[in-house]
């Protein structure tokens, strides 16, 4: 793999070049990532925000089409397409960049979402290696890492003095190249530093999920279901905030006259998300919780060959009511 | 890219009324282009709107080999199907589609077809007969059984005295124990029962059937007390649909998306899925 360093002196410099190119969007605080003005803005240090990438690829409410009554009949005008916005992620976690892929391959499903894909294709992705795992992530349990490369461009690490800069893709070379007075050469000792670093954090790692033939254990017959979360409010937290759940509902608002048709986040822990007048398939909590971890580690494994999940652990981090996944996991396996 | 949810323009070209409930609506392409383009097999469905209040899927009604218009029979029982019902001739409204596995035509040639629907159940059956009635010297015998809670809730009143006035359809119409009336001739007695005494058999043949879920599971029952293989029965699902398309998630039934794996879907595949729908 082909890499760079980034001295830590220079990285201001960077963001700012970036700034003056790009949208750069970066850890804001706490809550959210969110688009940055200037290279105080970002946190390299900070904490994951509690909210994923997912708004920026998939808004919590988009416009899909506007339309307005004209005597000549209806009017439809589509959203301007978010092609050519030209966008860098800077500083995300390898769980957060691992998700996009995951959620590319519903996307891409036959009919491609171009309102999502335009927007992964515009949006070059500067993951930045985790120094500290949270005490509820578990990405290594499915296959990530917390530096993990799935989805990134460009991988930063950081080093005592310095970024090591992993490229991983055309895109991310391309970013490289564009900034390269900024950049120097890697050398042998980077390399060794780089492996330490990603060694020792992955040693504070520890498997938390056996995933492996998780998919053939999950029995949607088991009655365990019926117990297993009954201190759920059904909020829809953990839905909201992971970044690969992408289910979502379809709405006119305004008039006949005119409005706009709009896509807005949905979850299959609502009792309304099925409810149609035919039935209501799943009434009642267990059935809900039962079809998300379902669709999480069985259906969507067998659609499209991987869980629809990398263990960022915000939904154990957010729970109201303390359900921590992990456990669920391993308490309908184990039986 | 194209956007997906955007929708064609069509404009109400008729209106039907079919039972006090249920209306019939053909619509126009507005876009002469759109509908050069546009082509649909039977068992496939779409997503209709009216702007301002909503989308929801029905099936199309009519039979590719009639697609000058696109049909749908809505019954009135929510917020888009309301509005729906509210529009008049010449009102424009959206519609994205076709979409879903259709109905497996070609598997059925040269067999016997047993057409059994069950109340607004007989609009994706409908789109189908006509299609093997168009196409009449590629398959067997015919035969449908169609019922309805009473005379004055069976849709396509008319085209069920055409279907019956044909040699080449056996026709059986029944109405629920207490929903017939005078003038009818018509059979009395649920489906399923109906379906038993006219007893096609399951040599070399195929049901299709369609209509609410209660009757659909006695007619299982019934068909597996004749003989039927549940590979040769074939049945459309419905399930709260919002993208049609695989991507919204709503319409899963376990690994199945209703909107891409069926609607249509033989018994034998349903017998895999969790029994959620």
């Amino acid at each position: 793999m082909e890499s760079r360093i980034l001295p830590k002196d220079k990285i201001e410099q960077f963001v700012d070049a970036l700034i003056q190119d790009y949208t750069v969007i970066a850890p804001r605080d706490e809550r959210s990532y969110g688009e940055i003005a200037s290279a105080s803005e970002w946190r390299p240090d900070g904490d994951r925000p509690a909210q994923s990438l997912k708004p920026f690829f998939l808004p919590e409410r988009e416009l899909l089409v506007r339309y307005a009554m004209r005597s000549s009949g209806i009017e439809l005008v589509e959203p301007p397409s978010p092609h050519g916005m030209a966008r860098v992620i800077l500083g995300a976690p390898p769980c957060d960049v691992a998700a996009l892929p995951v959620l590319d391959l519903v996307f891409q499903w036959d009919d491609e979402d171009s309102l999502y894909l335009e927007r992964r294709e515009s949006t070059v992705i500067v993951a930045m290696a985790c120094d500290e795992p949270c005490t509820t992530c578990f990405c290594t349990s499915l296959g990530g890492s917390p530096a993990g490369t799935e989805g990134a461009d460009l991988l930063l690490t950081g080093l005592d003095d310095a970024y090591h800069v992993a490229v991983i893709s055309e895109r991310g070379k391309a970013l490289v190249e564009r900034y390269s007075d900024l950049f120097e050469e890697s050398v042998p000792e980077r390399e060794r530093q780089r492996a330490e670093t990603q060694e020792t954090l992955l040693a504070k790692m520890p498997r938390q999920v056996d995933i492996e033939g998780l998919d053939e254990a999950l029995d949607f017959d088991d009655p365990v279901w019926e117990t297993l979360t009954q201190q759920c409010l059904d909020c829809g937290i953990c839905t909201f905030l992971c970044p690969t759940c992408h289910c979502f509902d379809i709405q006119d608002e305004g008039t006949p006259e005119q409005g706009e048709r709009v896509r807005l986040w949905d979850a299959c822990t609502f009792p309304g998300y099925t409810r149609a007048h035919a039935g209501q398939p799943r009434p009642v909590h267990y059935r809900r919780y039962r079809q998300r971890i379902m669709h999480k580690f069985r259906y969507y494994p067998e659609n499209f060959g991987r869980t629809l999940c990398v263990g960022c652990g915000r939904c154990i981090e957010h729970c109201p009511v303390n359900i921590d996944l992990r456990q669920v996991l391993s308490l309908v396996r184990t039986r | 890219m194209t956007n997906i949810y955007k929708p064609y323009v069509m404009a109400i070209d008729s209106i039907r009324q079919e039972t006090s409930d249920i209306k019939t609506f053909r619509l126009a392409f507005r876009d002469p282009a759109a509908h050069a383009d546009f082509q649909f097999k039977a068992g496939q469905f779409g997503v209709f709107s009216v702007f301002g209040r909503g989308e929801a899927p029905f099936g199309i009604a009519n039979s590719p080999t009639r697609s000058e218009y696109i049909e749908c029979s809505v019954k009135r029982v929510g917020k888009v199907t309301d509005a729906l019902h509210e529009l008049n001739e010449g009102d424009e409204v959206g519609f994205r589609g076709p979409y879903g596995r259709p109905f497996p035509i070609e598997q059925m040639q040269g067999k016997n077809l047993v057409f059994v629907g069950g109340g607004i159940g007989m609009a994706p059956l409908r789109s189908l007969l006509w299609n093997c009635l168009d196409r009449r010297d590629q398959f067997g015998d015919i035969t449908v059984v169609y019922g309805a809670r009473s005379t004055a809730d069976l849709v396509y009143q008319r085209e069920l005295q055409e279907w019956s006035a044909r040699k080449d359809v056996d026709m059986v119409l029944t109405v629920d124990p207490g929903g017939e009336d005078e003038q009818w001739s018509g059979e009395i007695g649920f489906v399923p029962t109906v379906l038993e005494k006219a007893d096609p058999s399951p040599d070399n043949a195929m049901v299709i059937t369609c209509g609410p879920p209660i009757m659909i599971k006695f007619v299982l029952v019934s068909l597996s007390k004749m003989g039927f293989a549940p590979e040769q029965i074939i049945t459309t699902l419905e399930m709260k649909m919002k993208c049609g398309l695989g991507k919204c998630g709503r319409c899963n039934i376990g690994p199945a998306y209703v909107c891409k794996h069926g609607p249509v879907f033989s018994y034998e595949e349903l017998m895999a899925l969790p029994e959620e729908y």
